[in-house]
């Protein structure tokens, strides 16, 4: 019997190697993929992106489409445009309670709830103003699971607007500025998975900080500032967590990298740096994390995604 | 046959494999085990039975269940010996499809490229001969390594000679390409016949560009089994071939519209396929499917094909309409009208129609006549309806002219109302193109001293104005932005007068068409040309690099200049989101930085790796100009998230007091998506005088361009709202001109008179004047600079200057002219002193257009893309002139650069008097005709006596090609596309939908058997690189040895200790055993050498013969006895007697023994 032990002990030491995935994050991207063109499945300078239950890629570019590719960057053969966009593209897209992909066409004041294979179910806006209860640039939006929609405007008009799950008007918060709890561009919104808070959390990009909200405006914290060490952020474009909800992925226009933070703002490391080559950004707009914790990265000037484990 | 030859060359290692192991069978089982026989069988088995894919699958399987069963033989010690046989067998087979396939291509592929070897210094190739002496050298160095050894050994160091003698003679590559490319390249002229219809959707659509589509998006498609690396592109061209889609291997198109705008009122098909040509990648088998009626106006395609056949592509083409006649077309060949207007006369004016119907067609035929000065357009006759009969049918019309003589336009217009069938029964004309059913023509007036003021205001000019009416001379006046902004009515306006004058005019009041088309004026049409200055004229008013500017003497940049007053100007750009939005980025940074001085500093901020920095540093811009628009180019705008950055970098270098700059200005070009959080930043640049105009280029809406909007306010800047980016430079010129204030000279002083000649003649000095233009007078020798300032910082500056421009003569006042009653300008001193109106009347007189006599007659036709001038001489006795020399100048419609129109023109004299010269006029469009010409003649002097003289004259002409030769094409020229595919091999597809489907499907397009290119490739360093390591392996070899033995039995013994078998004793034993026999071997030969020493005499002698007395005997006393071994313990003999259980006794005892010597 202990020879069997014996045995069994050395085999799984063997194995641990293996079966531990070689341990730590690497230094290159796991993949790669994606390329410059007007043909379906190519990319015009990618500029957001959500992900599936299923970990389907849905990414919007600066031509407008939307195009759908499987975690591992094959193209999935749909591609579909917003109805208009000579006004301008679309900048924010997310997963909405029911599954369907909320997209967020900043310059047609509206968000636009499309269908996984692209059939448009209905467009939420509201009138095109300044005022509470109208919409400026849309930003980014996103909607928890009680059906309420959070929509951040960018412009003027900088500000956090809740919608009813029907898409009326319910209250808006922040205005244009630098203190906390006021905006300078609004990239993104995130929610914290197991969050018993239930926190909003918010790329403010013009002012390099991440802030973070209960879901009724009142700001709960406000951390980063303008720099390119460790912990500190250039233009944060877009956030998600972890699917624990134990990390914060941080994708930084300015500094073209992707910064780990705990959801306290606690930074645990950085990954990438400006340039062309594997491994490095081009002004990345967005980022997404898949169910099996890898975050997809939008290297919008590149015209590529990197899929990183980090 | 083929199929059992494509199957032997596909299987011929595993064909290999079975012949080796098959016939040899009974030899194989000799030298070898039965299992390697077997293990091979199957590995050809499974090259010649399994597909790769399937062999993959059942390799990975047998692999699984056999690490399945070693965790079990591990864990458990169990093994099945049958099913261990059975899955190496599955593992194998497996292998085979996997392996012996691909292995077997690689093989051939190897093959091809040691044939294909080709050394650059095939002299070093001689050190091959080395080989030979190295296998029999090493051969007996290396003796005693054994034979495997020694000849790995032998083998690696011929490998490394070999592999150097290679790299000396830097053999290379050659590899075969073996894809082929396919370029579409689609004809969407105007001549390609629709073939028309209405969609579901009630849009008008062409069921031969579908048809063309369909044809394209199915042969990439289906371009058949083996051909997936092939590429494929698409180009389609009118008067310009675009690639619209590159070569690239991706599986479809969905082509559904082209994005690239073409203008099809050309055919250039030896442009498109010299794009073609110039688009394929290298190395691949090229052809070109050429879709085109074959209808070409422009370009040689024939010269094309020719390069293209020597490129090694081919040509198919799909001739569209091939054989299709448009019957049903109606068109105004011309209207003729006698080039030149007598005052007073009628003039006869005719209108050619030409009717392709077999029948006579009936419509509406309107002839207008346009004075382009006054824009008014008259009906020559009314309207009246006409009848064509087939063929040419021609019309005249009689105009009776005002008493001023003036140009005109003429424009015919046939409005077809039908086919005359049967008796008086319209049918309709289906099929006619419009475009064709109009033509012009320009009537061009003789000079007559008329001049042409052209001023920013009305008025601005006033006293001059009057001044020059009170000297007779004829001069209008007129604001910039009343000139005629089209090419061709321009030249016809401009036509009308002999002096151009522009006063105090910024550059950006003209378009770039307007100052060719000035220019020309000058130096092709021979009209005069003076700029006069003023706070907005030469540099200040932006002329730098502009047409004008060439026909000037002077020019508008300082070089380098002593003073005061730098500017700044920093460009913030953003992307922008319009199309082509970077090009025009760029293109308004060269302009901003083109006007600017010298001593001005400029910088640029933009978005990159890094974020919002510096693209250009602020900097002066000195002679630095080609450097700075090198660094514009490389500019990539990106989307700024914000402008407080840039405004704060550019705020911070602009208000650094060490640049002492006077004028610190920003400009910045946006959508208006980047947001402004700190408002007080704009405060403080307005303090600091620091102000920012925004250019908001298509902003996303009102919200964005009120921000921009804001901006500038906040700092005194202006903001433009730019829809048409060809508003942005006039923009930049202007906002530029704001900042470069070093142009400007604005104090008295005193003009000095350098010599009075030609525009001077009898002024012998000039009053004060307070202000004038810097400038730089051009580099010729033509150029005369009567007047000047004084030195300011020991530079001069050209008040005025003159020269002789092409046909024409120009002239720059770099002062102003605009001192009148209530307004005292820069020439105040002069307006109010007798020279002036002498001075103007003498340098505008100076300018005048030669004269222009009735000596010269001048006839144009148009016929074949050519026009025909014909020139008659005759003097007042109507007698010709045959000594003229005759010079040509010829404005064209696309406005050719100055230089390149004359050497088309060259006249002969074919008759007595009689002057003819041709041009190719392939552009629809008005060209303009000048001819000066000159003698020697003998004219009695003042004095009575005969002297030379120079005799001048000169006539001019309009002519118009009145539309494209696009739709003058009635049916597709087909022998040229077959001469095309004929001249490159090429095939030819109908234009059917079932023809087309057919060669899609069929995969036609990619047919192989292309020219493939090879490419030399240098693997020196590789080989190198294997030398180095084999020189490794060669140390190696001879170093280490390695006992096939002892792995074999250690490998036996791991299995028996994994089998759980007490082998483990008896392997050691085996191994000692093999040690004992080889010490008992090499003991018995040391024993017989030490026996050979000792007892040589007598071999045979017993070996028990006694030593003679005391031979082997130790003296007694000389060393200690050696010691007696020690008794062995008891329990020796109790333990184990084996081999090893001495051996390690004897080597303890050997321990003790030194400790005990050590002790001692």
């Amino acid at each position: 019997m202990t020879v069997v032990c014996r045995r069994l002990a050395s085999l799984c030491l063997c194995l641990l190697p293996a079966l531990a995935g070689c341990g730590g994050s690497r230094t290159q991207p796991e993949l790669v993929w994606g390329r410059f063109g007007g043909r379906d499945g190519d990319f015009n300078k990618p500029r957001a992106a959500a992900i599936d239950a299923h970990d389907r890629l849905y990414i919007v570019d600066f031509s407008a489409r939307v195009q759908v590719y499987d975690r591992d960057g094959h193209y999935l053969n749909l591609t579909w445009r917003t109805p208009d966009w000579n006004n301008g593209k679309p900048s924010g897209l997310s997963i909405d309670r029911d599954g369907n992909l909320l997209l967020s066409d900043s310059h047609y004041h509206c968000l636009r709830v499309y269908g996984l294979d692209g059939t448009l179910l209905k467009t939420l806006g509201l009138p095109a103003g300044s005022e509470p209860g109208q919409f400026g640039y849309l930003g980014d939006a996103v909607q928890d699971e009680d059906g309420y929609y959070y929509v951040a405007e960018f412009g003027e008009t900088s500000r956090i607007t809740k919608l009813n799950a029907d898409g009326t008007f319910l209250k808006c918060w922040g205005a244009l500025g630098t203190a906390p709890g006021e905006f300078s561009r609004v990239r993104a919104l995130t929610f914290r998975p197991n969050d018993p808070d239930k926190l909003l959390y918010l790329a403010d990009a013009a002012n390099h900080r991440i802030q973070v909200f209960t879901r009724d405006g009142a700001l709960v914290d406000c951390w980063g500032v303008a720099g390119s060490a460790p912990g500190e952020l250039s233009y944060p474009y877009d956030l998600a967590f972890s699917p624990k909800g134990d990390v914060l992925y941080v994708v930084e226009f300015g500094n073209q990298r992707v910064q780990k933070f705990t959801p306290e703002g606690k930074s645990l490391g950085c990954w990438g740096s400006p340039g062309r080559g594997p491994g490095q950004f081009y002004q990345p707009w967005a980022l997404v994390v898949d169910s099996r914790g890898r975050v997809h990265v939008i290297d919008s000037q590149n015209h590529r995604v990197q899929r990183i484990d980090f | 046959m083929n199929s059992t030859l494509d199957f032997v060359t596909t299987h011929w290692l595993a064909l290999l494999l079975f012949a080796a192991v098959v016939p040899g069978a009974r030899g194989l089982r000799r030298r070898t085990s039965p299992l390697t026989g077997a293990a091979l069988l199957l590995l050809a088995a499974g090259g010649l039975v399994l597909e790769p894919v399937v062999g993959a699958w059942a390799a990975g399987a047998a692999l699984l269940v056999l690490f399945l069963l070693s965790l079990l033989l591990i864990v458990s010690g169990q093994w099945w010996t049958p099913v261990g046989y059975a899955l190496g067998a599955v593992l194998t087979l497996g292998l085979g499809g996997l392996c012996v396939g691909p292995l077997g291509a690689g093989l051939v592929d190897v093959g091809k490229m040691v044939l294909s070897f080709e050394p650059a210094q095939p002299w070093w190739l001689l050190l091959l001969g080395l080989v030979p002496v190295i296998v029999w050298m090493s051969f007996r160095s290396l003796a005693g390594l054994g034979p495997v050894r020694r000849w790995a050994a032998i083998g690696l160091r011929c490998a490394i000679v070999i592999f150097l003698a290679l790299a000396l003679a830097e053999v290379k590559l050659k590899h075969q390409n073996e894809t082929t490319t396919v370029l579409f390249v689609v004809d969407r002229s105007f001549s390609v016949p629709q073939e028309s219809y209405t969609s579901k959707e009630g849009k008008p659509e062409d069921a031969r560009w579908d048809r063309v589509r369909k044809f394209i998006n199915e042969a990439v498609e289906k371009r058949g089994p083996g051909r997936e690396r092939d590429k494929a592109g698409l180009i389609v061209f009118g008067r310009r071939p675009r690639l619209e889609l590159p070569p690239s291997d991706a599986p479809r198109f969905k082509l559904t519209e082209v994005a690239a705008t073409v203008d099809g009122n050309y055919t250039d098909i030896g442009a498109a396929i010299k794009l073609a040509l110039a688009s394929f990648p290298e190395g691949a088998g090229k052809r070109i499917v050429l879709v085109s009626d074959g209808n070409e106006n422009m370009g040689n395609a024939e010269e094309q094909a020719r390069i293209a056949k020597l490129n090694g592509a081919q040509i198919d083409v799909v001739p569209l309409a091939a054989g299709l006649k448009n019957e049903n077309e109606v068109l105004v060949q011309s209207i003729e009208a006698p080039p030149l207007a007598e005052e007073g006369t009628q003039l006869p004016i005719r209108v050619l129609l030409r009717n392709h119907n077999p029948n006579p067609v009936e419509g509406i035929l309107t002839v207008r006549q346009t004075s382009v000065g006054d824009g008014v357009t008259t009906l020559v006759e009314p309207a009246r309806r006409v009848r064509v009969q087939p063929g040419l049918t021609s019309f005249t019309l009689k105009q009776s002219l005002k008493p001023r003589q003036q140009s005109y336009s003429y424009e015919a217009e046939f409005v077809p109302e039908g086919v005359v069938v049967g008796k008086d029964k319209l049918e309709p004309l289906v099929g006619d193109r419009v475009q064709n059913n109009r033509a012009t023509t320009h009537v061009v007036a003789r000079g007559q001293r008329r001049i042409l003021l052209i001023e920013q205001t009305e008025g601005d000019h006033r006293n001059l104005e009057r001044e020059m009416r009170g000297r007779k001379m004829d001069i209008l006046a007129l604001p910039v932005n009343t000139l005629p902004k089209d090419k061709d009515k321009l030249a016809v306006f401009l036509s009308n007068f002999d002096c151009v004058v522009l006063a105090n005019l910024p550059a950006e009041t003209l378009t770039d068409e307007q100052m060719e088309m000035i220019r020309s004026n000058t130096h092709e049409q021979g009209c005069g040309l003076v700029m006069v200055g003023g706070k907005e004229g030469f540099g200040a008013g932006g002329w730098q690099n502009t047409p004008v500017e060439k026909a000037l003497p002077v020019d508008s940049e300082i070089k380098a200049l002593k003073v005061q007053g730098k500017g700044g100007l920093v460009m913030i750009m953003h992307a922008c989101e319009m199309p082509e939005g970077n090009f025009w980025e760029k293109k308004i940074a060269k302009i901003a930085i083109d006007k600017l001085s010298n001593v001005d500093e400029v910088g640029v901020i933009g978005l990159d790796f890094g974020g919002q920095k510096w693209h250009i540093p602020l900097q002066e811009i000195g002679d630095k100009r080609a450097w700075l628009h090198g660094q514009v180019d490389k500019i990539n705008p990106g989307d700024m998230p914000d402008f407080d950055t840039p405004l704060n970098m550019a705020h911070k270098e602009l208000t650094d007091p060490r640049r002492e700059l006077s004028v610190r200005h920003v400009i910045i070009v946006s959508d208006g998506d980047p947001q402004l959080t700190n408002q007080q930043l704009l405060a403080q640049m307005r303090k600091d005088k620091v102000t920012v105009s925004t250019v908001g280029v298509a902003t996303h809406g009102a919200p964005q361009a009120q921000a921009l909007a804001n901006i500038a306010r906040s700092t005194g800047g202006k903001f433009h709202s730019v829809t048409n980016p060809n508003m942005l430079p006039g923009i930049y010129l202007k906002e530029t001109r704001l900042v470069s204030q070093s142009f400007l000279y604005e104090k008295r002083f005193q003009p000095k008179v350098n010599y009075a000649s030609g525009p001077t003649d009898t002024i012998k000095a000039v009053p004060p004047l307070h202000g004038f233009v810097r400038t730089t007078p051009k580099q010729s020798p033509l150029v005369e600079i009567p007047i000047e300032s004084p030195p300011f910082n020991e530079q001069k500056f050209p008040i005025l200057a003159y020269w002789p421009y092409g046909l024409g003569k120009s002239a720059a006042f770099t002062s102003d002219a605009q001192s009148q009653k209530g307004k005292l300008s820069w020439d105040r001193e002069w307006a109010d002193s007798d020279m002036y109106v002498k001075f103007w009347e003498q340098v505008i007189t100076w300018a005048l257009r030669p004269t222009e006599s009735k000596r010269l007659a001048i006839t144009t036709e148009q016929r074949d893309g050519k026009v025909r001038v014909i020139i008659d001489a005759r003097d007042e006795q109507n007698r010709p002139i045959d000594d003229f020399k005759l010079r040509v100048g010829l404005t064209t419609p696309t406005g050719k650069a100055e230089g390149q129109t004359k050497a088309e023109l060259k006249f002969e004299q074919k008759n007595s008097g009689v002057y003819e010269a041709e041009f190719k006029a392939e552009e629809s469009g008005s060209y303009f005709i000048n001819v000066q010409a000159s003698r020697k003649v003998k004219r009695n002097g003042p004095d009575g006596k005969p002297v030379e003289a120079e005799d001048q004259d000169s006539v001019r002409a309009g002519v118009t090609i009145p539309y494209s030769p696009e739709y003058s094409d009635l049916e597709s020229n087909a022998t040229l596309m077959d001469k095309l595919r004929g001249m490159t091999d090429g095939k030819s597809y109908e234009d059917d939908a079932k023809a087309l489907e057919e060669a899609a499907t069929g995969g036609d397009v990619f047919r192989t058997g292309l020219p493939t290119s090879k490419n030399l490739q240098p693997i020196w360093y590789w080989l190198l690189f294997a030398a180095g390591t084999l020189l490794f392996f060669d140390v190696a070899v001879r170093r280490i040895a390695v006992e096939v033995g002892a792995a074999v039995t250690a490998a036996t013994a791991t299995w028996d200790r994994l089998r759980g078998r007490a082998a483990a004793a008896q392997a050691v034993p085996e191994f000692f055993d093999r040690l004992k026999s080889r010490k008992a071997q090499v003991g018995e030969t040391m024993q017989k050498t030490k026996s050979a020493r000792r007892f040589d005499a007598d071999e045979a002698a017993p070996v028990a013969a006694a030593a003679p007395a005391g031979a082997d005997a130790l003296p007694e006393k000389t060393a200690p006895a050696p010691r007696a071994p020690r008794p062995r313990a008891a329990a020796d003999a109790g333990e184990g007697n084996d081999y090893l259980s001495r051996l390690r006794k004897a080597k303890q005892r050997a321990m003790q023994d030194r400790d005990e010597d050590g002790n001692e």
